[in-house]
């Protein structure tokens, strides 16, 4: 879904959608670096349209992807190709040299099963 | 300004308010609830990381594009978010006004914390755990009068449509029956988004009293 989105912002606004293969190992959340690289990519023309004075296109282009809601989802295509789509449950994206925190839940869950 | 944050999960999708979240853990919360599903929000003795609301701007920015196209944004949780009202009051200042911002909540806090965030939150999903004050103080140590006191400021400002109520049905504490009437109490309110889901007990490690028995603070004192 986020390669979707990602995808869409491109079209949009008349750029060129790069991608490249991806390295990264299992299920992805979208925090790989071919993602990141991507989302910098479209960043970074966004930015170069907008000094051109041109008009840039991104609030509410993924609305209807996103209140979709659906949980089951992968970011890109990764390698192994083991796993085409995953479960979204709120691990912690480590940013920082640091001891990885326990699962960060939110408030509530779901018990398994229900 | 800082504070402790226990963790950050980006890109969530229908998970913690509409489009494409990041879910940011503060530390510490009012209640002692007998489960708790991030135990490690609780306590000194896990890891946490202080960050100025600048600073958590510049870790979440990078998801900026993702808030912007689905009408995202970030969701305070935690801990008891709320705590940190006077952080996600100058976080928001520095996002601007594209950026969804939720809360989740026990509301089980002083009104003024509440009131100062009203004007810069976009959504609250918020706990309740039971409306019984008796069966609310047996699983949460605490009186829920504060929770029905924000409960009455949010609904008399007309902003019940921006909440979801969660009740949770807590094995040993409530049952059916009960979760009807917080129901009724709360639709009483005026407040019609409900979602009435079941603890998952397998996942909450926390006890009573683990946070007084490593010596941390009271969770009221911080962020007052």
């Amino acid at each position: 879904m986020l390669k979707e989105i990602r995808r869409r912002i491109a079209m949009e606004n008349d750029i060129e959608f790069v991608t490249s293969d991806c390295r990264h190992k299992g299920s992805c959340a979208g925090t790989c670096p071919r993602c990141e690289a991507e989302v910098a990519y479209l960043e970074s023309q966004l930015a170069a349209r907008k000094r051109l004075g041109k008009v840039v296109r991104v609030v509410g282009l993924s609305m209807g992807l996103a209140t979709m809601a659906p949980v089951l989802f992968t970011s890109c295509d990764p390698q192994d190709g083991d796993l085409e789509t995953f479960q979204l449950q709120g691990d912690i994206a480590v940013e920082r040299e640091m001891p990885a925190p326990e699962q960060l839940e939110g408030d509530v869950a779901i018990a398994p099963g229900e | 300004m800082k504070a402790e944050i226990s963790g950050i999960s980006r890109l969530r999708i229908g998970i913690d308010g509409g489009g494409v979240t990041t879910l940011v853990g503060f530390m510490y919360c009012p209640l002692e609830c007998e489960i708790c599903l991030n135990p490690q929000t609780l306590s000194r003795s896990y890891p946490r990381w202080e960050y100025t609301p600048a600073e958590l701007y510049n870790e979440l920015r990078k998801d900026g594009l993702y808030f912007l196209a689905t009408g995202g944004g970030v969701t305070f949780g935690g801990g008891e978010p709320l705590l940190n009202h006077q952080f996600i009051k100058e976080f928001r200042g520095i996002c601007g006004d594209q950026w969804k911002i939720n809360l989740e909540t026990c509301l089980n806090v002083p009104s003024s914390f509440l009131e100062n965030v009203i004007p810069v939150v976009d959504e609250y999903l918020i706990d309740i755990k039971d409306m019984d004050p008796e069966r609310y103080f047996r699983y949460t140590g605490k009186d829920n009068s504060r929770v029905l006191e924000n409960l009455q400021i949010l609904s008399g400002r007309g902003l019940s449509g921006r909440a979801v109520i969660r009740i949770p049905e807590i094995p040993g504490y409530n049952g059916p029956e009960d979760i009807s009437k917080s129901e009724a109490a709360v639709r009483e309110l005026g407040f019609d988004r409900v979602d009435i889901f079941k603890y998952d007990v397998y996942h909450g490690k926390r006890k009573r009293n683990l946070q007084n028995a490593e010596g941390d603070p009271p969770a009221d004192r911080h962020g007052e």
